[in-house]
């Protein structure tokens, strides 16, 4: 049987090879480019792919701690939590929100409102939030709640030496302080990993990653004493108070090795809410502010004396009953003093002695003094921001200069050049490197590497550092600084009161009040200065600024490595110090007043009118200081107003309306506990 | 008058049936690891479009054997019937199909969707071998021999263009060109037709924005949808990554949504991903060796339907495939045309093995099997 061919057999032999041929043709066209794009450009795509698969994820190195002497934790990181809403996605908005509320304490309507009044798919609910306590937050499963995670510089002790410490951005970058000076050391040095990313964006880890560990920051062990540090904050704020003061410094030093023990600057501020904080808050005003020292400079004027022998403490100087007119001013004091002991002018702060008798030195000899004293040199203390001061070239000086300077004016300078001065005559002469440092602290927490003491240079011989301490001791034994007095206790010492330099010419309002001194005077373990800017109600660094001195000093004993009978002697002049508030109503302002000072309580007046002590302040029997102000309010004789006595001792009440010009009649007895008007007759009931 | 012999029936085309079947077993390990970042989202699980695809791959193998078992002359008889309901379903989507990407191209039958333009296109090749066969002593006459063919084309060219589905219908015209020159029509008449088609084609390619992106990203231009641009760029990053020997069975990254419909119209990259150059050579000698046996078939066919059948249903898979591949290595602008065995999709595994069935039916009748048929002609 055959087959009947069709008559196109041959024609779709042809065309059916045709199109196998051309369809193959085309597939090799498609072979062709994938050889192109896998082989030969194969290289550009696998670089393509791998920049989009692969996501370089940093690796944040932990910032170093900072730790105070004793290596307690002043700042450190903390891990926070950072929350937002996506508002369309949250599912359990009530219960995020009342989750938030506890671990935050703002009330839970607070975050609710947020989440309701969300522009967008974005809304914080709280940043850096400690979950520590509240690890449900962190396991709570909700769409809509976004966490970011974010290490957060906490610092311990809040307020407690925050200028030194300094601040950190919100990247955790040092700012100020030695958050700013260490910030590579304690930034340590990042590292990354990298990741799988998937076409959505989210990471993964990969098999075997690419990775860097980070190197974490080392720590820092300060030279400050947290304690020592918060007395000083403490003491310095009060002073600052009581004193009416614009702000105040106190900088401690151990005059043997140049460790700072406390410095504190007021106006502080809590470098855990940076957002309350202004910028003069910030700073450490005893480095970067600059006054002119006024008669804390005479022991450096001294000093220069006795070492070039041109004085001995036992010379006779004279005063020229305080007065000495030189060209173009007068140079007075405010305390007259005839002829007497160059110690005697130092107790009694003579500014014309100290003027007359900068004029046996060479200009170039006592500017020799004062800049190897470090004036006009920053100390060079590991803190940024640390002025100079200005102290004028020899060259610069006119024929006055030198008894200017002798006493601390037409030159200026910091609180920590003023005290490493005085540290140093303190160390018998030879200068300290003050530093703050004492120890870099590896991650783990050992001290890797302490920083060495540094001489800086001999100053003054011991004899001379010798004759200089028993003239300063006479300062605080007999002449301006007795308010530093703590008995049993030597204590070397010098008072300043500076006039302020405003716009060109010096202010009589604005004064520095200064007392820097150290002790005990026989072995010094501790150099301390106290400045107060501008103090209005007393001017005088002998009233205010040496009370600080003396507190602080009494409430650091135990802390300081003094000797025990020191701090026995220390101890018991703090007990006899206590006084409790007397009930100052009823007297007369003149006997309130004599009667509070033979109290050792210094007295605030509502009133310069004459009278009789209505009210006061504190409480009657609250237990005060010596040197405290107690507020008194007086009722004057000339005034209209019914004066309240409930309360008073009967006596005193009688006396109080007499001397308004009112009737009495009394009944009963002890204490007033009412009182009835009549006309010009009051009529007084007692308790009994 | 035609082979009468059942043991020559029951012939088998391994060299056809083998790699399809290659190619069907392997697109299930495709369409896995293709789909799975996809499907664990979408479905919660990454193995749901897996077992969708592995189940319709059985399915279709056991449509393929039943199809190869019917007599192809059934499809004579059957033809204009599929054509009609094709066309009614083609309407159907056109009034209430499902929405899918800014066109519809589907329509919901019971529990199942499926792309009634793979229907159309099935029906159209089977008609129009049937009209070319009838009509083989005039089709050289314009009136009587190409126009009834056109009658049909056209009309189902047009409704799925307007879907809008312009690659497919374009394909689909491509396919009716390719049976008209194998059915020995005047070569004049065919390139009128092809020059109206080319004339009406562009015209229309230009006339939507979306197809009018996709031809500026093929030529590369920078006003071109970032989308379309986007998903060339992670299709030939999946070949370049896949390199010579590829990244691994299963180790796609550009499925974890880099590369948009990675299981559809863009697996072909996924295997040139995980396979490398070495794979889709393969793959692609695996459609060579189909369009090789699918043109010898046609060849040896014993009757014009079946030599003009057979060319056809060859035509349509080569023109799948080779678009297909095209599209997703730069070749050709970005259509939305399934690689036939390969891709996930009920629609085109269907019909598929259903032609696939067809083209065995055929080569069982024909005289391929030379020494044999030989033997039976004597």
């Amino acid at each position: 049987m055959s087959i009947k061919q069709p008559e196109s057999y041959d024609a779709i032999r042809w065309k059916a090879g045709l199109l196998i041929f051309l369809f193959s043709f085309g597939f090799s066209i498609v072979i062709g480019r994938l050889f192109w794009v896998q082989v030969i450009d194969g290289a550009k795509y696998r670089e393509l792919a791998k920049r989009q698969y692969e996501s370089k994820v940093e690796l944040r190195a932990e910032r170093g701690k900072i730790y105070d002497r004793e290596m307690r934790d002043l700042a450190s990181m903390m891990k926070t939590t950072s929350f937002a809403a996506d508002p369309t996605l949250l599912q359990n908005a009530s219960l995020c929100s009342e989750l938030l509320a506890i671990a935050v304490g703002d009330p839970a309507a607070s975050y609710l409102s947020k989440i309701r009044n969300a522009e967008g798919r974005f809304v914080w609910l709280a940043r850096g939030v400690n979950t520590v306590m509240y690890p449900v937050l962190d396991t709570l499963k909700d769409r809509g709640l976004i966490r970011v995670k974010e290490p957060k510089r906490h610092f311990t002790y809040g307020p407690i030496a925050a200028q030194i410490i300094g601040t950190t951005d919100i990247d955790n970058n040092g700012l100020t302080g030695l958050e700013l000076q260490y910030d590579s050391l304690l930034r340590g040095k990042g590292g990354f990993v990298v990741m799988q990313r998937d076409g959505r964006g989210r990471l993964r880890p990969g098999v075997d990653p690419e990775r860097e560990s980070p190197t974490d920051g080392y720590g820092l062990q300060l030279t400050i004493d947290v304690e020592i540090q918060r007395i000083a904050e403490q003491e310095l704020l009060r002073g600052v108070r009581e004193n009416g003061a614009a702000s105040g410094s106190v900088v401690a030093v151990d005059p043997a090795t140049g460790e700072i023990l406390a410095m504190a600057s007021v106006p502080t501020f809590d470098p855990n809410r940076l957002e309350a904080t202004t910028n003069d808050a910030i700073r450490i005003r005893a480095i970067t502010d600059q006054y002119e020292p006024g008669s804390t400079m005479k022991a450096i004027t001294a000093a220069a004396l006795l070492e070039e022998r041109k004085l001995a403490p036992t010379d006779k100087v004279d005063g020229l009953r305080g007065v000495w007119n030189i060209p173009g001013g007068t140079i007075k004091d405010d305390h007259p003093m005839g002829v007497g002991t160059f110690a005697q002018a130092m107790e009694q702060s003579s500014n014309v002695v100290f003027a007359t008798s900068a004029r046996l030195l060479d200009d170039r000899v006592y500017y020799k003094y004062v800049r190897d004293f470090g004036f006009g040199i920053p100390t060079g203390i590991d803190l940024p921001g640390e002025i100079r001061g200005r102290l004028k070239r020899p060259d610069d000086f006119d024929a006055n200069t030198k008894s200017y300077m002798a006493h601390g004016y037409e030159m200026s300078a910091t609180a920590i050049q003023m005290l490493t001065a005085y540290a140093t005559i303190a160390n018998k002469g030879v200068m300290m490197q003050p530093h703050v440092v004492r120890a870099y602290v590896s991650p783990s927490g050992k001290i890797q590497r302490e920083v060495p003491n540094q001489v800086i240079r001999r100053v003054i011989s011991p004899e001379t550092a010798q004759l200089l301490t028993q003239m300063l001791v006479g300062v605080v034994e007999n002449g301006t600084g007795q308010a530093a007095k703590i008995p049993g206790v030597s204590i070397a010492g010098k008072t300043g009161t500076a006039q302020q330099l405003l716009d060109g010419s010096y202010s009589k309002k604005a004064y520095t009040a200064s007392f820097v001194g150290y002790f005990p005077a026989e072995n010094p373990r501790v150099a301390m200065i106290v400045m107060l800017d501008r103090p209005s109600v007393s001017i005088y660094g002998g009233a205010t600024a040496a009370p600080i001195f003396r507190r602080i000093v009494q409430k650091t004993m135990t802390m300081l490595k003094l000797d025990a009978q020191t701090q026995i002697h220390i101890a018991e002049s703090s007990k006899s110090d206590s006084v409790a508030m007397p009930d100052f109503r009823g007297l007369d302002r003149n006997v309130a007043k004599s009667t509070a000072q033979k109290l050792g309580l210094r007295v605030e007046f509502d009133t310069s009118a004459f009278g009789y002590v209505i009210k006061q302040y504190p409480e009657i029997g609250t237990l005060l200081e010596k040197g405290e102000i107690v507020k008194i309010n007086i009722q004057a004789h000339t005034s209209t107003v019914h004066p309240n006595v409930v309360g008073f001792p009967m006596r005193r009440a009688v006396t109080v309306l007499h001397a308004s010009g009112y009737e009495v009649v009394i009944r009963g007895q002890g204490h007033v506990v009412k009182q009835e008007w009549a006309e010009k007759t009051c009529t007084i009931y007692a308790s009994d | 008058m035609y082979i009468d012999s059942d043991t020559e029936t029951s012939h088998v085309d391994w060299l056809i049936l083998l790699p399809i079947a290659g190619l069907l077993m392997f697109s299930v390990a495709f369409v896995y690891s293709a789909s799975s970042t996809f499907s664990a989202l979408k479905f919660g699980s990454s193995e749901q479009l897996f077992w969708n695809h592995a189940f319709r791959v059985i399915i279709g193998i056991a449509l393929m054997i039943f199809v190869a078992k019917i007599d192809y002359h059934f499809w004579e008889r059957t033809s204009a019937t599929l054509l009609l309901i094709s066309i009614g379903f083609l309407l159907m989507v056109l009034l209430m199909g499902q929405e899918v990407k800014g066109a519809s191209r589907w329509v919901r039958l019971g529990p199942i969707n499926f792309q009634p333009s793979e229907l159309a296109k099935f029906a159209l090749v089977l008609h129009t071998a049937v009209l070319l066969s009838t009509n083989r002593l005039v089709v050289r006459e314009w009136r009587k021999g190409i126009l009834p063919v056109l009658m049909w084309a056209v009309p189902i060219c047009i409704l799925v263009a307007i879907q809008p589905n312009f690659s497919t219908a374009s394909v689909v015209f491509v396919i009716i060109m390719v049976m008209l020159f194998m059915a020995d029509v005047k070569m004049t008449h065919l390139s009128l037709i092809m020059g109206l088609g080319a004339i009406f084609g562009a015209i229309y390619g230009v006339s939507a924005s979306y197809r009018m992106d996709r031809l500026l990203a093929f030529f590369g231009s920078k006003n071109a949808d970032e989308a379309v641009k986007y998903q060339l760029d992670q299709a030939l990053i999946a070949f370049g990554n896949g390199g010579i020997t590829g990244v691994g069975p299963g180790q796609s990254r550009q499925r974890d949504w880099f590369l948009p419909e990675s299981y559809g119209d863009f697996i072909f990259s996924i295997v040139g991903e995980e396979y490398g150059f070495i794979g889709v050579s393969l793959l692609v000698g695996a459609f060579v060796l189909v369009v090789w046996r699918g043109f010898a078939i046609a060849k040896k066919a014993p009757d014009p339907f079946g030599r003009l059948l057979a060319g056809g249903i060859t035509t349509t898979l080569a023109i799948y495939a080779f678009v297909n591949a095209g599209v997703t290595c730069g070749l050709l602008p970005t259509t939305g045309l399934p690689m036939p065995f390969i891709s996930y999709g009920g629609s085109s595994v269907f019909f598929s093995t259903i032609a696939v069935g067809v083209l065995l039916n055929i080569s069982s009748q024909a005289g391929v099997y030379r020494r044999r048929s030989r033997k039976i002609r004597t």
